[in-house]
């Protein structure tokens, strides 16, 4: 292994492990004093004994810092939250201490008008904070040797971890139900965040702690866990991601919520595409687009020219149907070229779609789509008897609107998941990666490049359409402009592709938590307001610099365990710039 | 889940298997093949030699279906192969590449698992449904990509990613790959270009246990001595004609070759006569 | 039908302006394999700097001054930014997966655009951009707007320039040899960082030289403008077919052309009454890209690529 075990700063080591602990301690103390005189700060942070808004993430940052030292004095009990022994975990988690605690106060000096506003409360935990992160920079991390590269040389822990105690299966099928029940709890917090300065925390810190815990090897033991019970954690997410609407008072977060998942499900579609096939959809939302559209025509809202009503099984298929011939259409001639030509007829094709669902209006064209202004007034869907668009009183919880919407689609993005997983790992999904990989093999192997590219493109296509059928009911109005190529606000081609490739190629995790940020981050990014969009584009570029191949890194990419030992960069780097690639 | 060519005994020649007739090439002027017939027997291996830029890969895309011949048929156990390098492989003649062209994200498995797609059917909505039928041809498969991984020595690999392999073995996992489609005649593009000896002569081992599975195997060379000890007939290439065809001695004997490619006398290649008859 | 020729001249200044634009989408493509999404707004960020000159210079300057002083701040502008860009959003993902630059081109388009319109005076909405006053000329029947007239001698005059600049100069020579094969070409000693730079920049000047025309001609400038332009100049960049660089004016010609017989003639086809006009010209403008590369798949002007086995 070229990496070295040394601290940042020279500490004895005794000495480091106590100031962490310290450290930690006292900024998960501070965290229940007052750092602010006044309420004005979002929040309330002048109350003593209690912590609130921002200082929840001072707490957590603080606990888990406090934790990790703990186990890695080897105290009895907590060493199982450590199982790598490395401390670069502990190091993490004191840095996301320091961050989000140093946010906070900045945030008050810049909302209040000068340091003077914080209390004594607030320089303790300022301190506390750094106290923790100095004795974490004391201790032995696992690092690159110097001259290899700047800054801290933090390197990965990538010595395979300790094999795990063997515990009844029961134990570890709780320990994914709780694992879960505190990812729901994360994500709902992040969700219903009522201030940007809170969701910035929040993201600052989410950051961190995924880090620590990638670290210390939780996230790992637990990944290792949901593989060896894979239907009870695909279950478990699901039933987390059900619970959603119940832990909501009101519709204001679920169809937040609900668009969130619509765009994630389009994103995954997506994923087949770019991800498994390699094909680059710069246009993709308009499958969206066709399906919407389709089922709003036949969802009997008086705008539409044909005056029918579909049952929704109907218009699902309608709508799915209609944007899979459209999949074939642009297919069919494009998919027989080579190279990045697909990629701009996509384009091509996505404005097409807008301009002329634009142009149906009556006056520029047919009288079929109403032009600019959409076909509105989409009825609520009935399924059963059960009509979605009011409330319904379930298990205690009235469910609204937006929360019946939410868990229809959460049951479409279930169908689109399994579709995704079962094809992915099949003979065709192998294919489809080998075309990706290099099509002149793949077509060497007897893979008809052709056919197979469209069975992707088509699949892709047909998944947005079903997702557009839902997005049809939820938005009451399909209107051209929310298709575009590249806009303010997600779903659009752009945001779509970013999603994909931020979140990940080719896995399923992925472009459902690109998706989920990218929708995230502009909304709760509204205080920036105008600076809103530029923040988002640095973010980007960012995001993309520090981990290209995206935040959930392919499955086969976690299986070069030996990254390291390879010669530094084996193949000359213009190589990758220049792959063939069938897209 | 055997060859699908009726196996002939290892060591005789049987009747024509591939049979290229006067194929020509031309590259707008230029013709880097020039009306090349050649034959390969069931049970045979044949060799291809000849300098750099004779057109020998020119040769093999065209009998691949990788290129259209501008002139001429290539047929394979009689009929004529398709101009499509899927529809070639689905007729029997798999292939490896002379710069090796693996799917370097897949791990070695997957490869191998590719290399089985003309021989299995699942489509799309099998593998969604997930009925009996899928599991059993998946299990099948595995079960013969693991049996190749075995016969070309690469089963404690089968789940590193190819590209982490080191040169020698990405080599053999190409063979594997090709192997997978159940081919009647394997084509090998320079597949030993820079291995050590010991590689070679492992390599060698390998084609013999390939012909011995009764495959009939045509193979690109540039390693004299390597393609000497292992072909029962060689053809040699040059400037996109072939100039010779037949066993080592005609064509170390012939005064073509010599002048047109070998420059000088080989002396290397006959010391080495006695180590081809160890081998066979 | 006493229109066609004025729609044909209208249709070929629409093109040269796509052309020039598209120049910069086919080199960086031709040399690095990217679709640099952002070169709309290099093109945009063009016409900004050129306003800014323009707004620098004492009122009633002879525009025979200030054109070039525009034209001058436009190119500095436009250079230093796609520079910039290359340096810092691409140069550093060169090895990483092929899409990853995409994204960062995206995000970088996004900046550039906000940056613009939150911190250029008065960008919130379009900027007016000095026209060439004057009444339009008319020859043989077909009417000129002054503005033109700096297209008109520009964009032959730009592509003149760079046809000499790949053929003869010792740089363009290693620009073509980087783009047929870079690997081959740093063997041969040809400093590939400093080719992709200048490709970038090259691509810069010739977005802002249209930037500049497009002021002059539609009298405003605003920073969405490199939105619809880029994906226009991309378009005819792949008509023309990619990385060839009179591929890429040819596919902007052929693409104003469309667009403008388009929206004079479409409707007069029977059956075609209400697809004409202009709020079809853009459909049809990108189903003569999908026609044309049904039928060459390479493009207009680009060889067909043999994949070596």
């Amino acid at each position: 292994m070229s990496t070295e075990t040394t601290p940042v700063i020279p500490l004895p080591l005794g000495a480091a492990r106590a100031v962490t602990a310290v450290g930690a301690l006292a900024t998960t103390a501070s965290a229940f004093l007052a750092w602010t005189w006044t309420a004005d700060f979002p929040g309330d942070l002048t109350v003593t004994g209690y912590p609130g808004g921002l200082q929840w993430l001072t707490l957590t940052a603080g606990l888990l810092t406090l934790v990790l030292a703990l186990a890695s004095y080897g105290v009895p009990g907590l060493r199982w939250t450590s199982p790598s022994g490395s401390d670069n975990g502990l190091l993490y988690a004191a840095f996301g201490g320091a961050a989000v605690t140093w946010f906070t106060i900045i945030a008050i000096a810049i909302d209040l008008n000068g340091l003077a506003n914080l209390e004594p409360g607030g320089w303790i935990a300022g301190v506390a904070s750094l106290v923790a992160l100095v004795g974490a920079l004391g201790l032995p991390v696992d690092r690159h040797p110097k001259g290899t590269s700047w800054g801290l040389r933090l390197a990965k822990t990538d010595q395979p971890l300790p094999t795990a105690r063997q515990l009844p299966s029961t134990v570890e099928v709780l320990l994914i139900v709780v694992a879960f029940a505190i990812g729901l709890f994360a994500i709902t917090f992040g969700i219903d965040t009522e201030y940007g300065e809170l969701f910035t925390g929040y993201l600052i810190l989410a950051g961190f702690v995924i880090a620590a815990l990638s670290k210390s090897g939780l996230l790992p033991r637990l990944r290792a866990l949901t593989i060896k019970h894979r239907p009870i954690a695909t279950g478990a997410a699901f039933a987390a991601a059900a619970g959603f609407p119940f832990t909501q008072t009101s519709d204001q977060y679920t169809s937040v919520a609900a668009n969130i998942l619509i765009f994630a499900t389009v994103a995954l579609g997506l994923n087949i595409v770019v991800g498994l096939a390699g094909l680059l959809d710069l246009g993709y939302v308009a499958f969206l687009g066709v399906g919407a559209y389709a089922a709003a025509l036949v969802s009997g809202s008086p705008a539409s020219p044909i005056h029918v009503q579909f049952p929704f099984w109907a218009a699902m298929l309608t709508g799915a149907a209609a944007s899979m011939v459209f999949g074939v259409l642009i297919g069919a001639p494009t998919l027989r070229l080579r190279g990045d030509y697909l990629a701009i007829v996509t384009l091509g094709f996505g404005e097409i779609f807008r301009i002329t669902m634009n142009n149906l209006n009556g006056t520029t064209g047919p009288k079929i789509t109403n032009g600019a202004n959409g076909i509105p007034r989409i009825p609520d869907l009935e399924i059963l008897g059960f009509n979605l668009g009011q409330k319904h009183l379930i298990a205690g919880v009235e469910l609204g609107r937006f929360s019946n919407y939410y868990l229809l689609m959460l049951v479409v993005t279930a169908f689109v998941v399994l579709v995704f997983a079962r094809v992915g790992n099949s003979r065709i999904g192998r294919a489809w990666v080998a075309i990706r990989e290099d099509e002149t093999a793949a077509e060497a192997m007897g893979i008809n490049g052709f056919r197979l590219k469209l069975l992707a493109f088509a699949l892709g296509a047909c998944l947005a359409g079903l997702a557009g059928t839902v997005q049809a009911h939820v938005s009451y109005t399909v209107t051209p402009d929310q298709y575009t190529f590249a806009e303010a606000l997600p779903p659009n081609s752009a945001f779509l592709l970013a999603a994909v490739i931020l979140g990940g190629m080719g896995t399923i995790s992925g472009p459902l938590v690109g998706a989920t940020l990218l929708f995230l981050v502009p909304k709760k990014l509204e205080f920036l307001s105008n600076y809103q969009l530029l923040a988002f584009g640095i973010t980007l570029i960012i995001l993309m610099r520090v981990r290209p191949e995206g935040m959930i890194a392919n499955r086969r990419a976690k299986l070069e365990f030996h990254e390291a030992d390879i010669p530094a960069q084996a193949s000359p780097p213009s190589e990758s710039a220049l792959t063939k690639t069938g897209a | 889940m055997t060859t699908t060519t009726a196996a002939a005994p290892a060591t005789t020649v049987g009747a024509p298997l591939l049979d290229v007739r006067g194929v020509t090439m031309r590259f707008g002027g230029l013709t880097a093949v020039n009306d090349v017939s050649l034959t390969v027997n069931q049970g045979e291996i044949v060799g291809l030699i000849g300098p750099n830029g004779a057109g020998k890969t020119t040769f093999f895309n065209c009998l691949t279906g990788l290129y259209v011949p501008t002139e001429g048929t290539v047929s394979y156990q009689g009929k004529v192969l398709p101009p499509k390098p899927h529809l070639v492989t689905q007729a029997g003649v798999a292939r490896t590449f002379q710069n090796i062209r693996l799917f370097g994200n897949m791990t070695v498995l997957e490869n191998v698992l590719v290399g089985r797609h003309t021989r299995t059917k699942e489509g799309l909505f099998s593998a969604i449904l997930r009925g009996p039928g899928f599991h059993r041809a998946e299990a099948a498969s595995r079960q013969r990509a693991l049996e190749l991984l075995e016969f070309t020595g690469l089963a404690a690999k089968a789940e590193h990613l190819a590209r982490n392999l080191p040169y020698g073995e990405q080599r053999k996992l190409e063979i594997a790959r090709a192997l997978a489609s159940d081919p009647g005649l394997l084509l090998l593009d320079e597949p030993t270009a820079g291995m050590n000896p010991q590689e070679t002569n492992a390599a060698e081992q390998l084609v013999f246990a390939i012909r011995d599975l009764g495959i009939a195997i045509l193979v690109i060379e540039h390693d004299m001595k390597f393609i000497f000890n292992l072909c029962d007939r060689t053809a040699v290439l040059v400037q996109g004609q072939k100039i010779v065809e037949g066993d080592k001695e005609t064509v170390q004997n012939d005064e073509r070759v010599i002048t047109a490619y070998l420059g000088a006398p080989l002396e290397t290649a006959t010391s080495t006569d006695e180590q081809a008859e160890d081998a066979t | 039908m006493h229109e066609l020729p004025q729609q044909l001249a209208n249709g070929l200044i629409l093109g040269a302006l796509y052309g020039l634009v598209a120049i910069g989408y086919t080199m960086v493509y031709g040399i690095v394999q990217l679709i640099n999404f952002a070169h709309g707004e290099i093109f945009m960020v063009g016409g900004f700097g050129a306003l800014t000159a323009f707004l620098a210079l004492p009122g009633g300057t002879s525009l025979w001054i200030a054109i070039p002083l525009m034209l001058l701040a436009g190119i500095l502008v436009s250079t230093l930014v796609a520079v910039g860009a290359e340096r810092f959003a691409y140069r550093p993902l060169r090895g990483a997966p092929r899409l990853a630059p995409l994204i960062t081109a995206i995000g970088l388009s996004i900046v550039l655009q906000q940056l613009v319109f939150s911190f250029y005076p008065d960008a919130k909405k379009a900027r007016v951009f000095p026209k060439i006053p004057g009444d339009p000329f008319e020859l043989a029947g077909i009417t000129i707007q002054r503005s033109d007239i700096f297209l008109i001698i520009a964009a032959p005059l730009c592509m003149m320039i760079l046809g000499w600049f790949v053929a003869k100069t010792r740089s363009g020579r290693a620009m073509q040899a980087t783009s047929q094969d870079p690997d081959t070409a740093k063997l041969m000693g040809i400093d590939t960082d400093r080719i992709i730079v200048m490709a970038f920049a090259i691509g810069a000047a010739f977005a802002a030289v249209a930037a500049v025309a497009y002021g002059l001609r539609t009298g405003q400038v605003d920073s969405r403008m490199g939105i619809l332009l880029g994906l226009k100049a991309f378009t005819a960049a792949v008509l023309g077919g990619i990385g060839n660089i009179y591929g890429a004016m040819l596919g902007g010609l052929a693409l104003g052309l469309t667009e403008g017989l388009a929206t004079g003639y479409i409707q007069h086809v029977p059956g075609m009454d209400l697809f004409g006009g202009a709020a079809w010209k853009d459909v049809w403008a990108f189903v003569l890209l999908i026609v044309v590369l049904l039928v060459r798949p390479q493009g207009l002007l680009g060889e067909r690529v043999a994949d070596r086995a």
